[in-house]
């Protein structure tokens, strides 16, 4: 395989990675469930990670400004910003289940 | 035009473009049965679903939530984790609830305690449904109460209060009696809509008024530096009790679960929520930035009422020119349209469940003592709802306190296959025992823990109990087809 081919092949994936973020239907049946697990976990991770409590023995002054919130702020509402971001991901690969569906 | 004027015009207006869409919604019914009247007939659409869901689950309460980020500060960024918290915990329910209420008919959530349990667990279900029943009483009451003291507001006290919580009650059960949930479902449709112009306009006003982000904090870190500080470890325990609390009450409102059973497709539910998640998460932070930039206008007096910050705050935005008085009352009117679409989603559901959960059988045909039993309800929490010296915060609490108890009953039966009606009754009457008692001693929240956490723990760890003591007992048949697999 010449090293052309090589970065076509690499310039290929990127582009299904790209789709697979965008379009979720993309995605192999079988790798579905995996990823959707995945990221149902990450959502209470998100949630925990949302509360400073990794900065309980510091002082309560010692806060940065990030975009003019308070570090601990920011964090916050980046956590629940991503999530209902990954929840379209996860209700867009969800199967459809119900008779009347079928 | 004078304001009050201005203000009644708009009332008019917006409760004029209810009357067609209840008309058609009553032309659209082809049966009398509770199907039709309280699922719409397993009909709602995307569109309708999303925005309905939308509506209803922000109520009149976001008025307390605003209140609450002027009085706490940026603490307050817990209230966004609450409302993340509610749509993460929707995938404990909906994946799993929606095909077996599809396959087996459900209507109401004792349709579903009937089928998991068997037609023997009625006094759980009857349990079940009374907490659930008065749970949703508050919540109307909170509404009804709330709608009261917008049209203070938007009149400026022509209205008095007591008019304005009667006049909405008559508008509310007028169209929950003629249309059932198809009326509700598309007046939510327009409420949702009108909430998601009402909170952009608000949006905009916070970020041309603000001077940015960086002016605000560093205002607020001069003149309340408590506000800004990193929270303590009790703020930090009352944060994560209050994402517990929400995030696995709100799944099992009656109304969110009828909805989930009233949707056309899987798809059309899966998509609504996706689409719910986002718009709930710009809404939360509009009230909260509401309630920040309100911190550097308002000195926090001893006597100052939480409830009435954005009441104030938009009389200082509408004073300023004609454009921004419109605004105002555009965000007005969408806090009217989510006190209402919450209402009457919340009455229908009660008298659902009242019509049909505490009885060991019902007929689902004809709606004669459906619309008796609607009439009875408004009019005793409407003379309720009277009574104003309650913050709407506490109502909220209190609600998902109660709510939270049949949380074992709802969705821990639907995923632990072996636990059977004994435990989970054990449990949830020693759940509400530990709430009725911390009620009683006044005790709202142990080292940030809030009452109804504290309660569902003892609750949980009595199911548990007595289903490891009954397992001992001679084993039964457990291969119940009805369990879900």
């Amino acid at each position: 395989m010449t090293l052309n081919n090589i970065n076509n092949r690499v310039y290929i994936d990127k582009l299904n990675l790209i789709a697979i973020s965008v379009c979720p239907e993309q995605i192999p049946i079988e790798m579905k469930p995996i990823i959707r697990v995945t990221l149902t976990c990450l959502l209470p991770i998100l949630l925990a990670i949302s509360v400073p409590w990794y900065r309980e023995g510091e002082d309560s002054n010692t806060y940065r400004f990030i975009d003019g919130l308070p570090d601990w702020v920011a964090v916050a509402l980046f956590c629940y910003t991503l999530i209902p971001l990954i929840n379209i991901f996860i209700w867009a690969t969800c199967s459809s289940d119900s008779e009347q569906d079928q | 035009m004078p304001a009050i004027a201005f203000s009644l015009l708009n009332i008019a207006v917006y409760l004029l473009i209810l009357i067609p869409i209840c008309i058609k919604a009553r032309r659209s019914s082809l049966q009398r049965n509770a199907t039709d009247h309280y699922l719409a007939n397993r009909s709602l659409g995307f569109m309708v679903l999303f925005l309905t869901i939308y509506a209803t689950t922000f109520s009149g309460n976001i008025l307390g939530v605003s209140g609450q980020a002027y009085r706490t500060g940026f603490t307050w960024v817990m209230f966004a984790g609450l409302v993340a918290a509610i749509t993460t915990s929707f995938h404990l329910v909906v994946p799993k609830l929606r095909p077996l209420s599809v396959k087996h008919h459900f209507i109401t959530p004792g349709d579903w305690i009937r089928y998991r349990f068997g037609s023997d667990a009625h006094a759980l279900r009857v349990l079940v449904a009374t907490v659930l029943i008065l749970s949703l009483g508050n919540f109307l009451f909170a509404q009804l109460k709330a709608a009261g003291e917008i049209i203070v507001v938007m009149t400026r006290e022509t209205i008095p209060y007591e008019l304005g919580v009667l006049g909405f009650a008559f508008v509310i059960l007028t169209y929950d009696i003629l249309g059932g949930l198809r009326a509700v479902a598309w007046t939510d449709m327009i409420q949702g809509l009108i909430m998601l112009a009402g909170f952009t306009c608000l949006g905009l006003w916070i970020i041309e008024t603000s001077g940015g982000m960086a002016q605000l904090s560093t205002t607020i870190a001069r003149q309340r530096p408590e506000s800004i500080q990193i929270p303590g470890p009790t703020i930090m325990i009352q944060w994560f009790s209050l994402m517990f609390l929400g995030g696995l009450s709100v799944t099992i409102y009656p109304q969110t679960l009828q909805r989930i059973f009233a949707a056309s497709s899987d798809k059309a539910l899966y998509h609504s929520l996706a689409a719910m998640g986002v718009v709930a998460l710009f809404t939360s932070t509009i009230f909260l930035f509401t309630g920040w930039v309100a911190i550097p206008l308002f000195n926090l007096d001893p006597g100052f009422q939480a409830d009435q910050v954005l009441p104030r705050l938009l009389e200082h935005w509408a004073a300023s020119n004609t454009w921004n008085r419109f605004s105002a009352m555009m965000v007005l009117l969408a806090i009217l349209a989510a006190i209402m679409s919450t209402a009457d989603s919340v009455l229908l559901s009660v008298v659902s469940m009242i019509r049909h959960d505490l009885l060991k059988n019902t007929k689902r045909e004809g709606l004669r003592y459906d619309t008796t039993i609607t009439i009875i309800l408004m009019a005793l929490i409407s003379m309720l709802a009277l009574y104003r010296d309650i913050t709407l915060w506490r109502l909220m609490e209190l609600k998902l306190e109660l709510l939270i108890q049949c949380f074992p009953a709802v969705v821990i039966a639907l995923h632990w296959r072996k636990v059977s009606s004994a435990p989970v009754m054990a449990g949830l009457v020693s759940g509400l025992t530990i709430l009725a008692a911390m009620l009683v001693m006044g005790v709202k929240q142990i080292y940030g823990v809030n009452a109804g956490l504290i309660a569902l723990v003892g609750n949980v760890m009595l199911m548990g109990c007595v289903h490891f003591i009954l397992k001992q007992a001679p084993p039964e048949n457990n291969n119940d087809p009805r369990l879900p697999k």
